[in-house]
């Protein structure tokens, strides 16, 4: 069959399994859809699990009540894509639909592999391929993985899902179907990666579009998919053998020192890679996971072939259908279900477009500063490679640039506008003025310029101010002086640092014991009395950037809340393993009130690499970033202003706590690191 | 409340001529009086709780509180589920021992 018709099949197969889940009903009941509205509200309520979503919305097409389909996990699987009730809160009519998890894995799941389908196959495959016991060991053996998470994080789907049940016996038939649900997914991947697997990452940035997080579980289809490429990598002996040695070494620590408590993470917008227990059985299986996803990435990168008109096409059409997508998800509340379904959202889609709601992207992103970056990313990938003629401009992008442009601008992202605007210019100046005297002379004055209003900034705000703003906001958010009313502990506090007095400030009411380690850390070195002329505090610096930057509240909360014991902080306490940080040291949050239940992140992908991997972690991390940079060998330098946009945006971003983000950033360097003769 | 007529009607039939509904509201005390002429009728609610009703404002108090004359059976799903991937796996494996033996 000919490509064509071939996608043409595929995108029929696409439609059915997304459309006829949610129109299967029993035409023959009596039970009919209505027009949502007040009178409605009981019929719906007692009309549970027989009036299916396409049903509602055949009766509901012209209906401007204001309407949101929600999606309920927890009921079984009679009533997947059926309505299983109806409430009127705040004015707003929610329609809940049953989206049962394992239903949307093994759903969900047969999507994404049919879109990989999509793709056409570039390798030659000899159809004896794989041996059968092989494909059957690795399928089974991921699955095992897979379904033992059910296990680890317990409390997580024990809310999720109503057939949850944790028995060892062969009747236990949700935890055999989960399995069985892995054991096919794999299967399916065993057939498709053969003969795609060395292009696969050049369609790897539709991972923002298709955000991968199964409804209702805790993980997400690209994890699947780069286990499956790392338990492969490691049975073909492709692996990197010190990498792997220092995770393994990592490794033994983690499971050595693990403090299991009861904390319990619901995993809110991080879903789908985050670890949601704190016990030693979720530590192994994030441990493993991580593990394998290392090795997928290695596995992908020794075998891909790098096409940077793929890139291209991948990169542009993925950020417009973001767009796209978003805005019609906003203002069509069936398409903002079918969004969080078919992308696999961690959380919903925005349901407005005021300035607030309508500029995270919310759904497609879980943060403002992640899609910001995103769309900022693509603009500068055009710029360096269309300048450099690596790529061509289609009339396709000159529609679709400006569409990312406007995804940029509701981003709000002013720290990913400004990065675009300087990697832009230091590229110009560096490949395109050729005489160095002029190009050294604009550099100067470029950075002379920047430093002179550097300075102008500094002067509008005193020293003390900078240099103890972020010990000031960290005290805030302490329990120190747990008076009732906040703005008198605020007046505490502030006293002891107008007299700069924090010695007795941590002395009275047992504060130092309330203080977290790393804020006792901070202030250590703040006052300590070793003090280099001219050379300013690395308290006061932290501080100055984090006022700059706009982070002083964000980053208080993280060093208010983060005591690690010494072991955590220098190896951290293990990937993704973050409710430890989020519940363990009390804290008393000096926020609005509606706020406190909010989850703080953050916002830093440098405080997110500490409390995963420690201070030794983030030294190997860098240094190995840090090497590619460095390295003469490697070929690919316009990619390095990329990979320099990207760190210098994570550095007041969670966005490495994302796989889409991550999986970017690995995309990167292997453009930069894959020799010329690689490219396609 | 036209609505709520329709559905009182189409799971308890029409409601009899000179029948006074009375205002039972949440009062535990109230007893249905049994009407002889009225078919009893078994209501189920989500949870599948059952429940017979003998008469006419018995069955519409029920329905008006979400009971139906439908059984919603708890359909054991996890068994589909473990049915459905069996196939699909055991598809899989016969057409590639298919394929092998073909390609030999």
């Amino acid at each position: 069959m000919k490509q064509r018709n071939k996608n043409l099949v595929l995108i029929v197969l696409i439609a059915s399994v997304l459309i006829l889940p949610f129109s299967v009903s029993d035409k023959d009941d009596y039970r009919e859809p209505k027009f949502v509205q007040d009178s409605s509200i009981g019929y719906y309520q007692s009309t549970t699990c027989g009036i299916s979503f396409a049903e509602v919305l055949s009766k509901n097409i012209n209906n401007t009540n204001n309407l949101y389909f929600n999606n309920n996990a927890y009921p079984g699987t009679e009533c997947f894509g059926k309505v299983t009730g109806l409430d009127k809160v705040n004015n707003v009519l929610i329609v809940s639909i049953g989206t049962n998890p394992s239903i949307n894995l093994l759903l969900q799941s047969v999507l994404y592999i049919l879109i990989i389908l999509l793709i056409k196959p570039r390798q030659r495959v000899s159809p004896l391929g794989e041996s059968l016991f092989i494909i059957t060991f690795r399928s089974g053996l991921l699955s095992l993985l897979f379904t033992f998470q059910h296990l680890s994080e317990a409390r997580f789907y024990e809310r999720t899902n109503k057939y949850f049940l944790t028995t060892s016996s062969f009747n236990n038939y949700y935890l055999i179907g989960i399995f069985l649900i892995y054991f096919f997914i794999f299967l399916a991947l065993t057939e498709l990666s053969n003969s795609r697997e060395s292009v696969l990452l050049n369609y790897s940035p539709y991972a923002f579009l298709f955000v991968g997080t199964f409804v209702g579980t805790n993980i997400n289809f690209y994890i699947l998919i780069l286990c499956f490429f790392g338990l492969k990598g490691l049975l073909m002996k492709k692996y990197n053998s010190y990498i792997n040695m220092i995770y393994g070494f990592f490794s033994v620590i983690w499971i050595t020192f693990n403090y299991s408590s009861d904390n319990f993470f619901d995993a809110d917008k991080l879903r789908g890679f985050i670890n949601s227990a704190n016990n030693d059985a979720s530590l192994y299986f994030w441990i493993v996971t991580f593990y394998l996803l290392m090795n997928g990435f290695y596995y992908l990168y020794t075998i891909c072939d790098i096409d940077l008109e793929k890139i291209k096409q991948s990169l542009i059409f993925s950020g417009t259908g973001v767009v796209i997508f978003g805005l019609l998800g906003a203002a069509y509340p069936p398409l903002n279900f079918i969004n969080f379904f078919l992308f696999g959202q961690n959380k919903r889609g925005m349901r407005e477009l005021t300035s607030i709601a309508g500029n995270t992207w919310r759904g497609f992103s879980a943060s403002a500063e992640t899609i910001g970056e995103f769309f900022a990313f693509i603009i500068l990938f055009y710029v360096i490679f269309y300048l450099n003629k690596n790529i061509t401009l289609t009339k396709a992008d000159y529609f679709m640039l400006p569409i990312v442009g406007y995804g940029l601008f509701r981003s709000n992202n002013f720290a990913a506008v400004s990065a675009l605007v300087i990697f832009t210019i230091i590229f110009v100046f560096n490949t395109k003025i050729n005489n160095p005297k002029y190009r050294k002379l604009l550099f100067r004055s470029m950075i002379f310029s920047s430093a002179t209003l550097a300075i102008f900034y500094v002067m509008s705000f005193n020293y003390e101010f900078l240099s103890t703003g972020l010990l000031f906001e960290i005290s805030l958010h302490s329990n120190f002086f747990t008076n009732s009313d906040n703005y008198i502990n605020f007046l505490n506090i502030e006293k002891y640092f107008n007299e700069k007095d924090l010695g007795t400030l941590l002395f009275l009411e047992d504060n130092f014991s309330k203080a977290s380690s790393s804020y006792l850390f901070l202030v250590n070195l703040f006052t300590t009395e070793i003090n280099i002329p001219l050379i300013p505090n690395v308290v006061a610096v932290i501080s100055m950037i984090s006022i700059f930057i706009n982070r002083t509240e964000m980053w208080g909360i993280f060093f208010a809340k983060y005591s690690p014991t010494i072991g955590e902080s220098l190896f951290g306490s293990g990937p993704l393993q973050m409710s430890d940080y989020l519940y363990r040291h009390p804290v008393r949050l000096d926020v609005p009130s509606e706020k406190l239940q909010s989850l703080f992140l953050p916002h830093s992908s440098i405080f997110d690499i500490l409390i995963f991997y420690g201070l030794i972690g983030l030294v190997i991390l860098s240094f190995f970033t840090f090497r590619i940079f460095y390295k003469s060998e490697y070929i690919g330098n316009d990619a390095k202003y990329l990979l320099g946009f990207l760190i210098i945006n994570i550095f007041k971003s969670d966005s490495l706590l994302y796989i889409s983000s991550i999986i970017l950033f690995f995309l990167i360097i292997s453009i930069i690191t894959k020799k010329k003769k690689e490219y396609v | 409340m036209e609505n709520n007529s329709n559905e009182i009607e189409k799971q308890c039939g029409v409601q009899p001529a000179n029948i006074e509904i009375p205002d039972i509201g949440n009062d535990p005390n109230f007893v249905f009086v049994n009407d002889p002429s009225f078919t009893s009728l078994n209501l189920y609610d989500i949870d599948g709780n059952s429940v017979i009703v003998n008469s006419w404002i018995e069955c519409s108090h029920y329905v008006k509180g979400g009971w139906t004359t439908i059984l919603n059976q708890n359909i054991p799903g996890d068994k589909y589920i473990v049915f459905i991937c069996s196939s699909l796996i055991l598809f899989y494996y016969i057409s590639k021992i298919f394929k092998i033996k073909a390609s030999q």
